[in-house]
């Protein structure tokens, strides 16, 4: 009974799969980012845009020397956001001021870019992001 | 009926004929698992696997079956080859694809102290030719093309006795392929069919599973052997495709080429192999696989 | 009455999978494991205008943009993966050694990409240019990160757009909308209107190029056919492969329904730079399933990355 049912979840889901929209990006998410490594920053948030292909929360924190950075973190497209389990509200409940501590994959270029893939609010909600910006399941094994 | 006893019945009927197309499906999927594939088939894709050749993809994860990727491939290497019993500097560019199977090979030549020896020997399908530069013969008055055809099948052969030819064609082979163990070694034996029937590739694998010897038995004519080493990812495009860093072939028990690998782009880079008209046009003359 | 509870439980799993799709798509169950590139074959019937032509009116997104995933991108190389366990190559009929996968495989991104990569790039059929520009070719490929002319959100153009996401069929023209992407190539929204009202070509030398360039519709029986010429050269002619073009090329688009599918191809014809015309496998789409889906909007187009690549890795 169980098999069945899932089955039949299964089955359906692989139609509506291809209506919500698989994201594959243009380019390599290997070739800008180090998705071996993972690096935490602590910051404030200073803008939030919902956009293609790829999301970007942009935070200032501040570096070893007190001195403010910008860091660009990039996040999938709505559909993959919403495979990682970000709601609307949720979404809408991420906003400029912010207090958050991030888990990225960094970029390999230096610059203070990376891959989201964890958030955690001040006020104690956090966020895991299992799809990489490119749909890809974003477990960094291997 | 009501409303809802008539939309019941609709969906599901709906799920049950889906269901029945995954069970179908899984079915299929079922009598070819790992678990019950024969001796041939594991050592065929243990070889394969360790060359990176199955790869998989789909929405959010893996969802298709493992595919075999390889195509075109382009190889750029330097070290001797001997010819008529010189051993000679020589700049190895091969072109290949294997759907549809063809090559471009230049080879390039430099005795000490000689001019250097430039030649394009390109196989496609059933059609062999050489050229006076690359794609000679395609656009009036751009180089000529010369057909070879009684080199088809020793230039076809250069293809299948890659690592990558060998698999391919032991997957196409089926129940006609063997496995073996020599010395402690596996060894593939791989008959091959079409232009090459009646060639047999005989090919050992090592601890890893890497193809370290390919041996062509023609049946009548010489052996020829093909040694490969140094396996790793040698594109400028990094594809997780594994390639041999040093490759000897040998005709007869006597070395022909000895080259390492500078390149070997793995990525599907853009090869073509047109046929120019009058090498369509030639007769097609009786051809041996291995000549001199 | 064990019947009706049984019953119940397919629907309440048919209404929850419709509901929470992308949710359900993480849960590894059996019957993920297969998955296919063959398109499902048509059903219902073609509806026609008052005049008798097929109406292609529609939204056309039944299996997602036509650009998007890996099982999409291997239908457009011309790639059938028919089941778990046979592959074949459209154009040449060539069978390709398929594996079936035993479980689902956790592919790292890397991996995953770097499958994609190749999977999206094996077919046989190739646009075929003269010898001179083969290494041009070659090299716009491999430096596409540099080189790809959609790069920073610019026009895919045609025929690279591939076929639209919405038909709006009238007595003397059609509307085609393209919605932006983040997708193989990250490209804006594209629209055309194309006039179905017999007229002809303006002279190639009088048009200023464009993206998608003066584009004219008539009928060749039940097939719409586009012809369209007058392009810039500021796009590349299909997914991938660093395919350029000159302003004289002159692209045929083939549109055939057959109930809920739509068939597309493209003839490229270019004497200046290929030796010979060169046609798209055909790539079929699918109507929506929901007769009253809208077209969505699409995301605004921003890249970001492409200046901190250091690699050459892309698709």
């Amino acid at each position: 009974m169980r098999g069945f049912k899932f089955k039949v979840t299964a089955a359906l889901c692989i139609l509506s799969l291809a209506l919500s929209g698989p994201v594959s990006a243009h380019h390599s998410v290997q070739s800008v980012f180090d998705i071996h490594k993972t690096i935490t920053v602590t910051g404030t948030i200073a803008k939030v845009e919902w956009i293609n292909p790829h999301s970007y929360i942009t935070v200032n924190a501040k570096d070893a020397n007190g001195n403010t950075q910008k860091w660009g973190f990039e996040l999938g497209a709505q559909a993959a956001l919403r495979r990682s389990g970000l709601s609307r509200a949720d979404r809408g409940g991420i906003k400029p001021g912010d207090e958050v501590t991030i888990i990225a994959q960094p970029a390999r270029d230096g610059s203070t870019n990376g891959i989201m893939r964890e958030m955690k609010m001040g006020d104690g909600r956090d966020f895991k992001f299992n799809y990489d910006p490119n749909g890809n399941v974003a477990d960094g094994s291997n | 009926m009501s409303t809802k006893a008539k939309l019941m019945k609709v969906l599901t009927g709906a799920a049950i004929a889906i269901v029945a197309f995954q069970c179908a499906g899984a079915q299929s999927g079922q009598t070819k698992t790992a678990a019950n594939m024969s001796e041939v088939a594991k050592a065929v894709k243990a070889a394969a696997d360790a060359l990176g050749m199955p790869r998989t993809g789909g929405p959010g994860g893996a969802l298709l079956p493992e595919i075999d990727v390889i195509n075109r491939m382009e190889i750029l290497g330097s070290g001797t080859s001997s010819v008529s019993g010189q051993t000679v500097k020589t700049e190895y560019h091969a072109a290949l694809g294997y759907n549809p199977p063809a090559m471009r090979l230049e080879i390039t030549r430099t005795n000490a102290g000689g001019t250097p020896q430039h030649t394009i020997q390109t196989v496609r399908d059933k059609y062999a030719w050489d050229e006076s530069m690359m794609g000679a013969g395609l656009v009036p008055g751009k180089g000529t093309a010369t057909p070879e055809m009684t080199t088809v099948k020793q230039r076809l052969l250069q293809i299948w006795i890659l690592p990558y030819g060998v698999l391919k064609a032991a997957f196409a082979a089926g129940d006609k392929a063997t496995v073996s163990a020599e010395d402690g070694a596996t060894v593939l034996n791989v008959p091959l069919s079409g232009e090459l029937a009646g060639v047999t590739l005989k090919a050992t694998l090592d601890s890893k599973n890497f193809i370290t010897k390919v041996v062509a038995q023609t049946g009548g004519g010489m052996d020829i052997e093909a040694d490969y080493s140094d396996y790793a990812d040698h594109g400028e495009i990094l594809t997780d495709i594994k390639s041999p860093g040093h490759i000897v072939e040998k005709q007869g028990g006597s070395t022909v080429l000895d080259i390492q690998i500078k390149n070997w782009d793995a990525n599907n880079p853009y090869l073509v192999f047109p046929i120019p008209q009058n090498v369509k046009m030639a007769t097609q003359q009786s051809s041996k696989v291995a000549e001199r | 009455m064990r019947y009706l509870r049984h019953l119940g439980l397919v629907v309440l799993a048919v209404l929850l999978c419709l509901v929470a799709a992308p949710a359900f798509a993480q849960e590894e169950a059996p019957g993920m494991i297969h998955n296919v590139t063959v398109r499902p074959t048509p059903t219902g019937v073609t509806p026609r205008t008052a005049d008798g032509h097929p109406d292609f009116t529609g939204v056309w997104n039944g299996m997602a943009d036509n650009l998007l995933g890996v099982p999409n991108q291997m239908h457009n190389e011309g790639i059938a993966v028919e089941s778990d366990h046979s592959t074949y190559d459209v154009l040449t009929g060539a069978k390709i050694a398929t594996w079936p996968l035993a479980k689902p495989r956790r592919q790292n991104g890397e991996q995953s990409e770097r499958a994609a990569t190749l999977l999206r790039r094996m077919g046989a059929s190739r646009p075929i240019y003269k010898p001179e520009y083969w290494d041009m070719v070659k090299q716009f490929d491999a430096n596409a990160n540099e080189e790809d002319p959609s790069n920073n959100c610019m026009p895919a153009g045609v025929p690279r757009v591939g076929s639209p996401s919405y038909i709006g069929q009238f007595p003397n023209y059609l509307i085609f909308i393209y919605p932006g992407q983040g997708g193989l190539i990250a490209t804006q929204t594209m629209y055309r209107m194309i006039p179905l009202d017999g007229r002809k070509h303006t002279p190639l030398q009088d048009l200023d190029g464009s993206y998608t360039g003066e584009g004219i519709a008539h009928w060749d029986g039940d097939t719409l056919v586009v012809d369209t010429w007058g392009f810039n050269t500021a796009t590349w002619f299909d997914q991938l492969g660093g395919y350029f073009h000159s302003e004289n090329m002159h692209v045929v688009e083939r549109f055939q329904r057959n109930g809920n599918t739509l068939t597309w191809t493209a003839t490229i014809d270019d004497p200046d730079v290929l030796l010979e015309p060169w046609t798209t496998t055909p790539r079929i789409q699918l109507l929506n399933a929901n007769p009253k889906a809208m077209l969505p909007e699409s995301l605004p187009c921003s890249e970001r990355d492409l200046a901190h690549a250091v690699t050459k890795e892309h698709h």
